[in-house]
Protein backbone atom coordinates (compact mmCIF):
# COMPACT_ATOMS: atom_id res chain seq x y z
CA UNK A 1 0.00 0.00 0.00
CA UNK A 2 1.77 3.13 -1.18
CA UNK A 3 0.56 6.73 -0.98
CA UNK A 4 -1.12 6.45 -4.39
CA UNK A 5 -3.09 3.34 -3.39
CA UNK A 6 -4.03 4.94 -0.09
CA UNK A 7 -5.31 8.04 -1.84
CA UNK A 8 -7.36 5.89 -4.23
CA UNK A 9 -8.90 4.05 -1.28
CA UNK A 10 -9.70 7.35 0.41
CA UNK A 11 -11.32 8.70 -2.76
CA UNK A 12 -13.53 5.62 -3.09
CA UNK A 13 -14.63 6.01 0.54
CA UNK A 14 -15.46 9.71 0.06
CA UNK A 15 -17.39 8.95 -3.13
CA UNK A 16 -19.52 6.30 -1.45
CA UNK A 17 -20.09 8.74 1.42
CA UNK A 18 -21.45 11.30 -1.05
CA UNK A 19 -23.85 8.63 -2.25
CA UNK A 20 -25.06 8.24 1.31
CA UNK A 21 -23.30 4.97 2.02
CA UNK A 22 -20.84 4.13 4.74
CA UNK A 23 -17.45 2.59 4.02
CA UNK A 24 -15.51 0.42 6.43
CA UNK A 25 -12.08 -0.68 5.28
CA UNK A 26 -11.19 -4.13 6.51
CA UNK A 27 -8.35 -6.61 6.23
CA UNK A 28 -5.27 -4.37 6.36
CA UNK A 29 -2.41 -6.74 7.23
CA UNK A 30 -0.19 -5.84 10.24
CA UNK A 31 2.92 -5.25 8.06
CA UNK A 32 0.92 -2.99 5.77
CA UNK A 33 -0.48 -1.04 8.73
CA UNK A 34 3.08 -0.63 10.08
CA UNK A 35 4.38 0.64 6.77
CA UNK A 36 1.39 3.00 6.27
CA UNK A 37 2.13 4.62 9.64
CA UNK A 38 5.83 4.98 8.75
CA UNK A 39 4.86 6.53 5.42
CA UNK A 40 2.57 8.96 7.24
CA UNK A 41 -0.59 7.75 5.55
CA UNK A 42 -3.87 8.24 7.35
CA UNK A 43 -7.41 7.24 6.50
CA UNK A 44 -9.06 10.15 8.27
CA UNK A 45 -12.79 9.99 8.61
CA UNK A 46 -12.93 6.43 7.31
CA UNK A 47 -13.74 3.59 9.62
CA UNK A 48 -11.50 0.55 9.66
CA UNK A 49 -12.01 -2.89 11.16
CA UNK A 50 -9.96 -6.03 11.56
CA UNK A 51 -11.92 -8.26 9.19
CA UNK A 52 -15.22 -8.56 7.34
CA UNK A 53 -17.04 -9.83 10.44
CA UNK A 54 -15.95 -6.84 12.53
CA UNK A 55 -16.63 -4.48 9.64
CA UNK A 56 -20.22 -5.71 9.42
CA UNK A 57 -20.57 -5.36 13.19
CA UNK A 58 -19.46 -1.75 12.82
CA UNK A 59 -22.24 -1.12 10.30
CA UNK A 60 -24.78 -3.04 12.41
CA UNK A 61 -24.03 -0.76 15.38
CA UNK A 62 -24.83 2.24 13.19
CA UNK A 63 -28.01 0.59 11.95
CA UNK A 64 -26.60 0.46 8.41
CA UNK A 65 -26.66 -3.31 8.17
CA UNK A 66 -29.21 -5.79 9.41
CA UNK A 67 -27.46 -9.00 10.43
CA UNK A 68 -30.68 -11.01 10.41
CA UNK A 69 -31.62 -9.94 6.91
CA UNK B 1 21.62 -15.70 -7.95
CA UNK B 2 22.06 -12.37 -9.70
CA UNK B 3 22.56 -9.54 -7.26
CA UNK B 4 21.53 -6.72 -9.55
CA UNK B 5 18.28 -6.15 -11.39
CA UNK B 6 17.36 -3.25 -13.64
CA UNK B 7 13.66 -2.62 -14.07
CA UNK B 8 12.57 -0.23 -16.84
CA UNK B 9 9.68 1.94 -15.64
CA UNK B 10 7.28 3.13 -18.33
CA UNK B 11 3.81 2.40 -17.02
CA UNK B 12 1.83 1.70 -13.85
CA UNK B 13 2.26 -2.05 -14.34
CA UNK B 14 6.05 -1.62 -14.10
CA UNK B 15 5.58 -0.22 -10.58
CA UNK B 16 4.15 -3.57 -9.51
CA UNK B 17 6.95 -5.41 -11.28
CA UNK B 18 9.65 -3.27 -9.57
CA UNK B 19 8.24 -3.82 -6.08
CA UNK B 20 7.88 -7.56 -6.72
CA UNK B 21 11.46 -7.86 -7.96
CA UNK B 22 12.74 -5.82 -5.03
CA UNK B 23 11.03 -8.17 -2.62
CA UNK B 24 12.42 -11.23 -4.43
CA UNK B 25 15.97 -9.84 -4.30
CA UNK B 26 15.69 -8.73 -0.66
CA UNK B 27 14.07 -11.88 0.73
CA UNK B 28 17.17 -14.17 0.73
CA UNK B 29 19.22 -11.44 2.47
CA UNK B 30 17.31 -12.13 5.69
CA UNK B 31 15.00 -9.14 6.04
CA UNK B 32 11.96 -9.54 8.31
CA UNK B 33 8.54 -9.62 6.73
CA UNK B 34 7.75 -6.04 7.80
CA UNK B 35 11.09 -4.83 6.44
CA UNK B 36 10.26 -6.52 3.12
CA UNK B 37 6.98 -4.61 3.10
CA UNK B 38 8.85 -1.35 3.85
CA UNK B 39 11.23 -2.03 0.96
CA UNK B 40 8.40 -2.86 -1.44
CA UNK B 41 6.49 0.26 -0.38
CA UNK B 42 9.53 2.56 -0.79
CA UNK B 43 10.20 1.09 -4.25
CA UNK B 44 6.56 1.64 -5.10
CA UNK B 45 6.77 5.32 -4.12
CA UNK B 46 9.85 6.14 -6.22
CA UNK B 47 8.65 4.05 -9.18
CA UNK B 48 5.25 5.76 -9.06
CA UNK B 49 7.02 9.14 -9.11
CA UNK B 50 8.88 8.13 -12.29
CA UNK B 51 5.60 7.22 -14.03
CA UNK B 52 3.81 10.34 -12.81
CA UNK B 53 6.46 13.00 -13.34
CA UNK B 54 9.04 11.70 -15.81
CA UNK B 55 7.00 9.20 -17.82
CA UNK B 56 9.88 6.79 -18.00
CA UNK B 57 13.00 5.80 -16.14
CA UNK B 58 14.79 2.90 -14.48
CA UNK B 59 14.91 1.27 -11.07
CA UNK B 60 18.16 -0.48 -10.21
CA UNK B 61 18.05 -2.99 -7.37
CA UNK B 62 21.34 -4.28 -6.01
CA UNK B 63 22.46 -6.43 -3.09
CA UNK B 64 25.24 -4.58 -1.26
CA UNK B 65 27.80 -5.34 1.40
CA UNK B 66 29.65 -2.96 3.72
CA UNK B 67 31.89 -4.78 6.18
CA UNK B 68 29.60 -7.22 8.00
CA UNK B 69 26.49 -5.41 6.87
CA UNK B 70 24.33 -6.71 4.07
CA UNK B 71 21.58 -4.80 2.47
CA UNK B 72 19.68 -3.68 -0.56
CA UNK B 73 20.41 -0.58 -2.63
CA UNK B 74 17.61 0.92 -4.68
CA UNK B 75 18.36 3.58 -7.27
CA UNK B 76 15.56 5.28 -9.19
CA UNK B 77 16.67 7.46 -12.07
CA UNK B 78 14.90 9.34 -14.81
CA UNK B 79 15.53 12.08 -17.33
CA UNK B 80 12.29 13.85 -16.51
CA UNK B 81 11.61 17.49 -15.61
CA UNK B 82 13.53 17.32 -12.32
CA UNK B 83 12.51 18.82 -8.99
CA UNK B 84 12.90 22.59 -8.59
CA UNK B 85 13.06 22.57 -4.79
CA UNK B 86 14.30 19.28 -3.38
CA UNK B 87 14.15 20.51 0.23
CA UNK B 88 10.48 21.35 -0.21
CA UNK B 89 9.81 18.05 -2.00
CA UNK B 90 11.11 16.24 1.09
CA UNK B 91 8.51 17.94 3.33
CA UNK B 92 5.45 15.95 4.37
CA UNK B 93 2.40 16.99 2.39
CA UNK B 94 4.19 18.95 -0.33
CA UNK B 95 3.13 18.03 -3.87
CA UNK B 96 3.02 19.77 -7.24
CA UNK B 97 0.47 17.31 -8.61
CA UNK B 98 -2.30 17.24 -6.02
CA UNK B 99 -1.10 13.92 -4.62
CA UNK B 100 -0.70 13.32 -0.88
CA UNK B 101 2.90 14.52 -0.88
CA UNK B 102 3.95 11.66 1.37
CA UNK B 103 5.93 9.63 -1.16
CA UNK B 104 9.50 10.93 -0.87
CA UNK B 105 9.50 11.85 2.84
CA UNK B 106 7.69 8.59 3.56
CA UNK B 107 10.19 6.53 1.59
CA UNK B 108 13.00 8.22 3.54
CA UNK B 109 11.38 7.14 6.83
CA UNK B 110 11.00 3.57 5.58
CA UNK B 111 14.67 3.21 4.58
CA UNK B 112 17.99 3.49 6.46
CA UNK B 113 19.70 5.84 4.01
CA UNK B 114 18.17 8.16 1.47
CA UNK B 115 19.73 10.51 -1.03
CA UNK B 116 18.20 12.58 -3.79
CA UNK B 117 19.87 14.54 -6.56
CA UNK B 118 17.76 16.44 -9.05
CA UNK B 119 18.33 19.05 -11.69
CA UNK B 120 15.55 20.90 -13.47
CA UNK B 121 15.38 19.82 -17.11
CA UNK B 122 17.88 16.99 -16.58
CA UNK B 123 16.22 14.48 -14.30
CA UNK B 124 16.15 12.97 -10.84
CA UNK B 125 18.10 10.25 -9.08
CA UNK B 126 16.98 8.80 -5.77
CA UNK B 127 19.24 6.32 -3.91
CA UNK B 128 17.97 4.39 -0.91
CA UNK B 129 19.51 1.69 1.23
CA UNK B 130 18.12 -0.75 3.74
CA UNK B 131 20.43 -2.84 5.93
CA UNK B 132 19.66 -6.26 7.36
CA UNK B 133 19.47 -5.96 11.17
Amino acid sequence: MDSFASRTLRHIAYMTKLLGAQTVIVGIQPDIAFSMVQLGLTLEGIETALDLEEGLMCLARQGRYNRDR
Amino acid sequence: MTDEVRVPINADSDVVSARRQGRTLAEPLGFSSSELTFIATAISEVARNIVRYAGQGTIILRCVREGDKRGLLIVACDHGPGIADVVQAMQDGYSTSGSLGMGLPGARRLMDAFDIVSEVGKGTRVSMRKWVR
